[in-house]
């Protein structure tokens, strides 16, 4: 009785939401968002959005929030903000099919278009993963393998070999060091590699923080760019062919 | 005549007074007046606060001199000593004009000087004409439109020995000014001028573009000019001295007109007559590589304010800022040259394609009409560059088969809320990091419970020996060999539980003496040994129930005895 008490306990503890526990949701954030979705169903996308940005202000947030949100800025003709909000959806899901076929649709409304020659297949197969999930989900997916893995290694010690434990036993070890690899990487891309949208119509993009500067080229609205470096209210940023330049940080929207 | 304003500053020890005074209330035109402060009998030079003036131009100073005077009179030595501040002002237009009073502070004490009017008259003409030396300025064209060139001449003329010439330029406020000629040494010429021979030079040459419309004036420009001294000095060995004087041109005035209107409305600021063409570096051009663009704007007038018309490149061309150089002509006359606007393009997409011509508009002054010109128009023909990573600037497949479609609708699934920014760990990670180190810690957590168990398992039963003896005692038979044999029993079970040991049978002896040596007292050690003795006769003698039990509580209380003090 005492063993099935502590699978309730694990059991409850491992697929639970902890916001259940969590009391400090404002009460109004639920009636912001649903006011947001019945503005969107009546079409009041202007009021839709201010619904939805409210969220956003009380610093709460979901991938369905920014789903949704992507879609009333794609009603307002805001390509930047649609753009914006369907990759904050994907950095937070980055299963979310409906998000990630709807980015698809508004970047075709993107002005600048950079392609660039396709990546080596183990590259992209190996990107394909890591992208799958956010680092937090990393995170949870090797400390699962990992307690699995020690259960196994229990099972052993206290009830002796067994040629499928043993089995399972290497398998796992070999999976945790994997998916540790990933959370790792998965890491410090997010936390080193920052990412925006251009926002503005057309941002002139400097070789210098300085506005006396050169020109080196333009951008326009809802180009996503990589931002390698911060000098006071100036960002650097790389596109993706490789073209560096400094632009005012209100001439961009970062994602996370 | 001498003007004198007399201010007396009372004073203990001196009685110093001021003076403010100028040479002369009436001058004409482009003379200057010396403004002189001047103290007697102070004790220090007097302080003075110019104010602002209004009506003059200080050519120079305050240049300062003192002097002091010592007599004896009637055996008595006086001492006096003055001290002069002199400024050189040059009126800026002709009327009554007035030097303001002049706040002065004389050994400690301030005073205040009255204003002196000063009458400004008009340069006579017969007086010009009579002139030994002056200055002339003169324009080209005194009606010019706003932004067209006007020449400024200054010629100094002089019929005596000029020994230094130092001019002081005005400020040209309400033009654009070019330097067209500055000579570094004056070059004098014969001429002829109101009926007299003089010695010319030219002593500066400018071109100047108004840049704005109506009544705009050209401040006199003043100069120092060195005269040798008419009077021949006959002691003087290096000839005669010369006299510093002070002169100025007239003030022009001209009357700017404004450009007329244009009939599209686009205006502009070049004025004169000027030429477009364009130029480019190569004409095999190829997809992503920078090509050089050239327009030369050719004329004369401001080449500063000489611009094109503004310029859209097609959207698939990447405009670099244009780079921007000058070339001047280099004339006395007028100001003109050529102002070429380069532009560095990367076309970013293939085919042939036509930049539209540059264009200019400007103002001709000499046919009173504005001009458009424009430069040829430039054909390109962009061939394909195989190196381009940036070649598929068309929509791929995947997206081509999206065009026309709409965006997936709402997604009213219940939220899945969080933090905005909340980090990696949550409750979930936090969990999953506790289970895994317990169960990394739980093999060694057991083994150590074990090896401690192993370990303590002699002092587990030493301390449970009394309690499992006295249970051997209390569960036995009513029969006395039993009775009697449990207690033998006991006795071995409570001293292996004790000592450890594992022996199965100890003799009364054994048993006492292990007693003895745990320091069991002699008193309860002789009632055991009684007891034992007793217990191994009683199967030949008969025993009462009486001394059994006895026996069965002194045997319980000498086990109590000894557990309590065994060592």
């Amino acid at each position: 009785m005492a063993g099935c008490k502590w699978i309730f306990i694990f059991y409850s503890l491992i697929f639970s939401n902890p916001l259940e526990y969590d009391d400090s949701r404002p009460e109004n954030l639920d009636a912001y968002y649903q006011s947001g979705l019945d503005f969107y169903q009546s079409r009041a996308y202007q009021n839709a959005k201010t619904s939805f940005e409210k969220v956003l202000e009380n610093n709460w947030e979901s991938p369905e929030l920014y789903y949704n949100l992507g879609n009333t800025y794609y009603r307002l003709n805001d390509i930047s903000g649609a753009v914006w909000a369907y990759e904050m959806c994907l950095h937070h899901d980055p299963t979310h099919e409906d998000s990630e076929f709807n980015l698809k649709l508004v970047n075709i409304n993107v002005k600048d278009r950079i392609a660039i020659p396709e990546a080596p297949i183990y590259l992209k197969f190996y990107t394909g993963i890591k992208e799958r999930f956010t680092p937090n989900e990393w995170v949870k997916i090797t400390l699962g393998l990992l307690v699995l893995f020690l259960l196994i290694l229990l099972v052993r010690i206290f009830w002796g070999y067994l040629p499928v434990l043993n089995f399972s036993e290497n398998f796992l070890l070999i999976l945790v060091f994997i998916t540790l690899f990933f959370t790792v990487n998965s890491i410090w891309s997010d936390s080193n590699i920052s990412q925006g949208i251009i926002h503005l119509e057309t941002v002139s993009v400097l070789s210098e923080p300085n506005v006396q500067s050169t020109m080196l080229f333009k951008v326009h609205e809802g180009l996503k760019v990589s931002v390698t470096q911060r000098s006071r209210e100036w960002l650097e940023i790389e596109l993706i062919d490789g073209k560096i330049g400094w632009i005012f940080e209100n001439q961009i929207k970062l994602i996370n | 005549m001498r003007l004198f304003f007399l201010i007396l500053v009372s004073n203990l020890m001196f009685a110093g007074y001021v003076t403010v005074d100028i040479d002369s209330r009436q001058i004409s035109e482009g003379e200057s007046i010396t403004l002189t402060v001047q103290s007697q009998d102070s004790k220090e030079a007097p302080i003075v606060s110019l104010p602002t003036f209004k009506d003059f131009t200080i050519i120079s100073g305050p240049s300062q001199s003192s002097n002091s005077n010592y007599s004896i009179i009637n055996g008595k030595m006086t001492s006096s000593s003055s001290y002069s501040l002199v400024w050189v002002l040059m009126p800026r237009k002709i009327g009554r004009l007035f030097i303001p009073s002049l706040e002065i502070k004389l050994d400690g004490e301030i005073t205040k000087s009255k204003a002196i009017t000063v009458s400004v008259l008009e340069r006579s003409k017969k007086s010009k004409k009579t002139a030994q030396y002056f200055v002339e300025a003169t324009v080209d064209n005194l009606e010019p439109y706003r932004g067209e060139q006007v020449v400024l001449t200054y010629t100094l003329y002089t019929r005596v020995d000029v020994t230094g010439f130092d001019e002081k330029m005005p400020r040209y406020k309400g033009f654009w000014v070019e330097e067209l000629f500055s000579p570094t040494k004056l070059q004098l010429t014969k001429v002829q001028k109101n009926g007299l021979q003089y010695h010319a030079a030219t002593i500066k040459k400018s071109a100047l573009f108004p840049t704005k419309s109506g009544k705009v004036s050209i401040e006199p420009m003043v100069a120092t000019i060195g005269v040798r001294d008419a009077k021949r000095n006959s002691f003087s060995v290096f000839g005669s001295p010369s006299k510093q004087h002070v002169i100025s041109t007239e003030t022009i005035i001209l009357n700017v007109k404004p450009l007329p209107k244009t009939k599209n409305g686009i205006t502009s600021a070049m004025v004169g007559k000027w030429n477009i063409k364009s130029s480019i570096d190569r004409m095999n051009v190829m997809q992503d590589e920078a090509l050089t663009i050239r327009v030369h704007l050719t004329g004369s007038g401001n080449l500063k304010s000489a611009d094109i018309l503004p310029y859209k490149f097609p959207d698939n061309f990447e405009v670099f800022e244009p780079k921007i150089t000058f070339e001047n002509s280099k004339s006395q006359s007028e100001i003109g040259g050529q102002k070429i606007i380069e532009y560095v393009v990367i076309p970013r997409s293939i085919g042939k394609i036509t930049l539209p011509p540059f264009e200019i508009k400007y103002f001709d002054n000499r046919t009173k009409e504005w001009k458009t010109k424009q430069s040829k128009a430039i054909k390109l023909s962009i061939a394909k560059n195989k190196k381009s990573s940036s070649e598929a600037v068309g929509l791929s497949k995947e997206e081509v088969q999206l065009v026309g479609k709409d965006i997936r609708f709402m997604d009213d699934s219940p939220p899945n809320w969080q933090k905005t920014n909340s980090g990696l760990v949550d409750k979930n990670t936090l969990f999953l990091v506790a289970l895994a180190l317990i169960l990394f810690l739980l093999p060694s957590a057991v083994s150590i419970r074990q090896s401690h168990l192993k370990n303590t398992i002699r002092d587990r039963q030493s301390r449970q020996a009394l309690k499992k003896s006295m249970a051997v005692i209390i569960n036995s038979s009513d029969s006395p060999l039993a009775i009697y044999g449990s207690i033998h029993q006991a006795m071995i079970l409570y001293i292996n539980s004790k000592t450890g040991r594992k022996s199965a049978e100890y003799s009364v002896g054994d048993i006492i003496s292990i007693f003895e040596k745990h320091q069991l007292s002699p008193t309860l050690t002789d009632s055991l040994r009684n007891i034992m003795e007793r217990g191994e006769a009683v199967r030949y003698s008969p025993i009462s129930v009486a001394d059994i039990q006895n026996d069965l509580e002194a045997v319980q209380r000498i086990l109590k005895e000894a557990d309590n003090g065994w060592v």
